[in-house]
């Protein structure tokens, strides 16, 4: 079966053409990978950008997987979770293929995808994670800007949340700090590299809900203990400067960079040692086959590092995509998604009313 | 004119009873404050308030959030404008589609864009809310709706 995937929950405008979960082609289009004050989408310009550019990034990925829209058996689209105006535009995209081609579409949730992202596999069939199918149970863990989640899965498609944030998300955490740090947007891998440089014990920040006994989690307040220290250092905190005046944005050209580098790496390892423990506790609670991770966030390589510690300690298959481009938002996973949808319940996947066919901007699994 | 000091994060009840004791839907609650300063805390405590028993998460990823609430015809629309950067962006959001009907509408970092939001919301009530931090736990809180 060869699917022809669109992605646009984000500012990426995303094209793959898979046959089942081998990727034939991906194609990015970003030109908006904007470093904007505030940080993250502009949610204008990237449905701008998807209507002007959704037709061309489809062309490529077509020929660059050497085939024609006519070889194509079924699509796919994400219709949620992400920001609703990026969504719509590669939903009418599908719809539109769909109807003048008349092969059915199959509307995949984008964080499924995020997990299925571990059953990909190259055009020769080598796998793009390590392993080369799911082994059930398995706690299927989303890791992002937007989603802090874990669940249960029994079974393919059969989903059990056990854990999710309360609040902030762990990649949203990353971004927040790093503002405070006056490391721009996105920020996650800059952390990374500043906390190399830096000593990990220097600040001792929070980890919260380490004793709540749920598998849930919270980064707000680990996030507001940074802005705390930041002022600490500085000296502006608890002195006589009108109360509300904590600012952010002028705060971080008063640090050093070794204080930045002892932030960075004294809360990235308070983020990882919370995410971790609710982990473990949920690993001896179920005991799973394997811990299959997706997401932006698996990208940091001290998070893996400690993953594979703890997998490797309870016998556990570690999983998470490879190429970086593939734990990130991309149509490949969705192209996957889809083929495991089509296997597992065959027709009963197309979408059948377009009419119902919407974005989800708040999509659960 | 309402000021007090909440001790996070129990203290942020009272501003969401106060609140609910005072308007009936539509309504905007506008949240206004630096990081951290307690405003997805607080939307958090008015959504429990409200009945609603799902976590509330920030939506600064997704930056519209909509939360049925319970045994009500009413809606908790949770709007995070933290990313958004100009007011051709804060249009696109189409924030008037949903200022009519029984919906209950929280707007962090409103004040961001205080006029547009009058201007957008101008034909329901709006309670602007300021959060300051005082310490690591406390945070004062003003309005001058309630």
């Amino acid at each position: 079966m060869k699917i022809l995937a669109i992605d646009t929950s984000c500012d990426d405008t995303s094209v793959a053409i898979s046959e089942n979960n081998k990727i034939l082609s991906n194609v990015f289009w970003s030109k908006i990978k904007t470093h904007s004050k505030w940080g993250g989408v502009v949610p204008l310009e990237a449905r701008r950008q998807h209507e002007e550019f959704l037709k061309p990034v489809i062309d490529t990925a077509l020929s660059e997987a050497n085939i024609t829209l006519d070889d194509i058996d079924m699509f796919a689209v994400t219709y949620g979770p992400g920001l609703a105006i990026a969504l719509e535009p590669g939903i009418e995209k599908a719809k539109e293929l769909s109807i003048t081609t008349g092969k059915p579409l199959i509307a995949v949730n984008h964080m499924i995808g995020h997990i299925y992202a571990n059953l990909a596999s190259d055009k020769s069939g080598s796998s793009y994670s390590s392993i080369s199918d799911f082994e059930f149970p398995l706690l299927a863990l989303t890791i992002s800007g937007g989603h802090t989640d874990l669940y249960v899965m029994d079974d393919h498609f059969k989903f059990e949340q056990i854990g999710r944030t309360l609040d902030d998300a762990i990649g949203e955490s990353f971004d927040k700090v790093g503002r405070m740090l006056g490391m721009g947007f996105p920020a996650g891998y800059k952390i990374e590299q500043s906390a190399n440089e830096g000593n990990p014990h220097a600040y001792n920040f929070p980890r919260p809900m380490k004793g709540s006994g749920d598998l849930n989690w919270s980064y707000s307040g680990l996030k507001t203990a940074v802005l705390y220290q930041i002022h600490k250092i500085i000296g502006d905190y608890g002195s006589d400067q009108k109360e509300g005046e904590l600012k952010m944005d002028d705060a971080s050209s008063k640090l050093s960079s070794q204080q930045i580098s002892d932030i960075s790496a004294s809360f990235q390892i308070a983020a990882i040692e919370s995410l971790v423990f609710k982990i473990e506790r949920a690993m001896q609670k179920y005991t799973p086959k394997m811990l299959v991770v997706g997401g932006g966030v698996i990208t940091n390589t001290a998070l893996r590092t400690t993953l594979e510690r703890i997998c490797d300690n309870f016998g556990i298959i570690l999983s998470y995509p490879k190429p970086m481009w593939l734990c990130t938002d991309n149509a490949s996973m969705i192209a996957v998604a889809a083929s495991y949808m089509y296997e597992v319940s065959g027709e009963a996947c197309f979408v059948l009313d377009f009419d119902k066919l919407d974005r989800v901007p708040n999509l659960a699994i | 004119m309402f000021e007090f000091t909440a001790i996070l994060p129990k203290d942020l009840e009272i501003p969401a009873k106060s609140i609910l004791s005072q308007y009936k839907a539509p309504f905007v609650v506008a949240l206004c404050g630096e990081l951290g300063s307690g405003k997805t805390a607080f939307v958090g405590q008015f959504a429990k308030e409200l009945g609603i028993t799902s976590p509330i998460s920030s939506p600064t990823f997704i930056i519209h959030s909509e939360y049925p609430v319970p045994e009500t015809e009413s809606i908790l629309h949770h709007i995070d404008l933290y990313r958004i950067n100009d007011v051709n962006e804060l249009k696109e959001l189409k924030l008037e589609e949903i200022s009519d009907s029984q919906n209950i509408i929280v707007v962090e970092w409103a004040d961001k864009f205080t006029s547009e939001i009058k201007s957008i919301f101008n034909n329901i009530p709006i309670v602007w809310l300021n959060f300051e931090h005082i310490s690591e736990t406390s945070r004062r809180i003003t309005s001058n709706d309630l």
